[in-house]
């Protein structure tokens, strides 16, 4: 085919150009391929067009150009391609340079919105927080570079399984300086170079694999000022505790000035009765006036010897009071001793106490305790006279409730035939009274 | 016939003193002297106490002001006269809302103790008009506004400013500032001296714990 018979420079020049333009074509098309096959799989279907049309128009311009068409299936061929008119062959050639144009515009705006693995991993090199992605049994999906200098560091060896390295992590089997301590609810993990990190650990679980995620923060800035903090805190706790405790002393030691005021007062008087003695002596007196006389000495002495006295133990108070006011208390059983037991049953029993002197006037308190199933049980009873109704349960007896269920414990009160009240306590509870 | 009194004090030197006053009247009998606050009610219950001298605080941690006001609530008819030697202004101030019948602070007060409950059992109300002025640092116990001796006392206790905030219902800011305050007005040079000379001059007592 000859576009210019007339002028065989210009035809020769035409070839050279087409020629010149397929194979740029052709070029594309191998670059448009080699992107386009990492795509999507119907994506490859679309490179095979541009790359088998430009490679034939390549060797048809090859062969014909350079005339060296002498297999007869080339000749076959470039008879065929001689017959086409030049004007189509240019136009396809356009078109297919437009085609391969558009495509590639397509595919870099592809691959700008596109997230590749790489770029994730690269992304997330970048970050300061560690991250592994493993698979159950171990099988390290993803990670980045904080997350392997961090397993360095704190297990002294690479990261080679998730599974293992987050059970290190978990038991605190670190390197020697290295520690896991609770920051509030949070394991952190601090590093021999006194860096902090905080520890989480996620499961994803809409993935058909169960994919862990291992996370690792620097909160060393945080974790330093709660140290800092933590500090102050137990300094100023301390502080606080002894100046609690000095105020008490205080307390005491103002108890004791006033005990020893006392008893200078008592010196004093002491020492009118000594002159009223002295006086009594030399001038004589009625034996009433002697006896007075001796009377206020054995007092003063007597003021003079005596201490202060130890707290009485609760129980012993209550039985010690209701002995005085006539009324005795029957233990049936063992009291307990421990706390808050013991504090709700001194309670119950000044509440039974007080209730029988206002209401029911007996002179016996019975007090019945048992112990099964994990539980103390206590029955409080008296011999005074049963109440007309239901006992209203106001004041003391409310508190009393309130007090036994704080423990852990339940209150039930009888009004007939009897009057009585039931206790029933967990015999191991924590004392939050 | 005489009226059943009930002594409630720690100290014994104390107790044997009102005892004495009221076996040298024939207006009064003893019904019982007791050393701490916490059966008070007890004594009370059978009808066979006519009036109480309590004392405030006891070493084992109860209180005579609570006790009072669990009595007044219970048996309105008995007489109640609060006595003791600190002069901590809060407790005349508590006695009133209770509505104790009397308050008499020990060793200060002029009148006799007898005139006292002799009034008192005539139908007569006895408050001293203010308590006795002591001195915290460069400052006079009258100085001080309630709220600043409610912080001092909370303070007197060990307790952080945070802490001080829950119990009293107040900002924290608010804590800050009424501890300054009284830093400033008593010239201490820390809060820990505020409260060591708060609790020393009587001006507060804190809450006596029990040690566990």
């Amino acid at each position: 085919m000859s576009v210019f018979p007339a002028n065989a420079l210009l035809d020769k020049t035409l070839w050279a150009l087409m020629g010149l333009i397929t194979l740029f074509l052709f070029l594309g098309a191998v670059v448009l391929f080699a992107l386009l096959v990492r795509q999507k799989r119907y994506r490859k279907l679309w490179a095979v067009l541009p790359v088998i049309l430009p490679s034939y128009f390549l060797y048809q311009c090859i062969c014909t150009y350079t005339a060296l068409a002498n297999s007869p299936a080339a000749v076959s061929v470039v008879t065929w391609f001689a017959g086409l008119p030049g004007w189509l062959v240019l136009l396809t050639c356009m078109l297919l340079g437009l085609a391969e144009g558009l495509l590639f515009r397509s595919v870099g705006i592809y691959e700008k919105s596109r997230i590749t693995p790489m770029s994730v991993k690269e992304a997330t090199d970048s970050i300061p927080m560690g991250i592994c992605a493993y698979l159950p049994g171990g099988q390290i999906v993803m990670t980045n570079r904080a997350m392997e200098d961090f397993c360095l560091k704190a297990t002294g060896n690479v990261l080679s399984d998730g599974e293992a390295f987050a059970e290190t992590l978990r038991s605190g089997s670190l390197q020697t300086d290295c520690k896991a301590v609770m920051l509030g609810e949070t394991p952190v993990i601090v590093l021999a170079d006194d860096t902090a990190w905080a520890l989480s650990e996620e499961i994803l679980s809409d993935e058909k694999e169960k994919t862990r995620i291992l996370r690792v923060s620097d909160i060393t800035e945080t974790y330093q000022k709660t140290m800092t903090l933590r500090s102050i805190q137990e300094k100023v706790s301390s502080l606080n505790r002894r100046l609690a405790k000095a105020n008490r002393e205080i307390v005491d030691l103002t108890a004791a000035q006033e005990v020893l005021n006392a008893k200078i007062k008592i010196h004093d008087e002491l020492g009118s009765t000594l002159l009223s003695i002295r006086r009594y002596l030399q001038s004589g007196g009625s034996p009433e006036e002697r006896d007075e006389i001796f009377g206020r000495l054995r007092r003063n002495i007597t003021f003079l010897k005596r201490e202060r006295e130890a707290p009485v133990d609760e129980y012993e108070l209550m039985m010690e009071t209701a002995a005085r006011l006539g009324v005795q208390i029957t233990v049936t059983g063992k009291l307990p001793q421990t706390e808050p037991h013991k504090r709700i049953l001194a309670t119950a029993m000044h509440e039974c106490l007080t209730n029988m002197l206002r209401h029911a006037g007996g002179d016996e308190l019975r007090i019945t305790i048992t112990e099964e199933n994990r539980k103390l049980m206590a029955v409080f009873a008296n011999n005074g006279e049963q109440p007309d109704g239901e006992i209203r349960e106001k004041g003391g007896l409310a508190s009393l409730r309130a007090l036994t269920e704080q423990g852990g414990g339940t209150m039930t009160i009888c009004s007939t035939p009897a009057f009585a009240i039931l206790l029933e306590l967990p015999k191991e509870v924590e004392n939050a009274l | 016939m005489p009226y059943k009194v009930l002594i409630v004090d720690d100290q014994i030197m104390s107790r044997q003193l009102f005892e004495s006053f009221v076996a040298a009247s024939e207006n009064y009998e003893l019904a019982a002297s007791v050393d701490t606050a916490r059966v008070a009610d007890i004594y009370c219950a059978g009808g066979r106490v006519d009036l109480v001298l309590m004392d405030v605080v006891m070493k084992d941690g109860s209180n005579g002001l609570d006790a009072a006001a669990q009595i007044r609530a219970v048996y309105p008819k008995v007489k109640i006269i609060i006595v003791t030697s600190m002069p901590d202004p809060t407790f005349l101030h508590r006695a009133k809302e209770i509505g104790v019948d009397a308050f008499w602070y020990k060793e200060v007060q002029e009148a006799p103790m007898l005139e006292i409950m002799d009034r008192v059992m005539a139908g007569e109300t006895i408050f001293p008009d203010q308590p006795p002025v002591t001195n915290l640092g460069f400052a006079k116990s009258t100085e001080f506004t309630e709220r600043e001796l409610e912080v001092l006392r909370v303070l007197a206790e060990g307790l952080t400013d945070k802490e001080i905030a829950a119990r009293l219902h107040l900002s924290l800011s608010a804590v800050r500032y009424h501890v300054n305050n009284l830093i400033s007005k008593t010239g201490q040079s820390s809060r820990t001296e505020l409260a060591v000379n708060a609790v020393r001059s009587g001006i507060t007592i804190p809450e006596v714990k029990k040690e566990e």
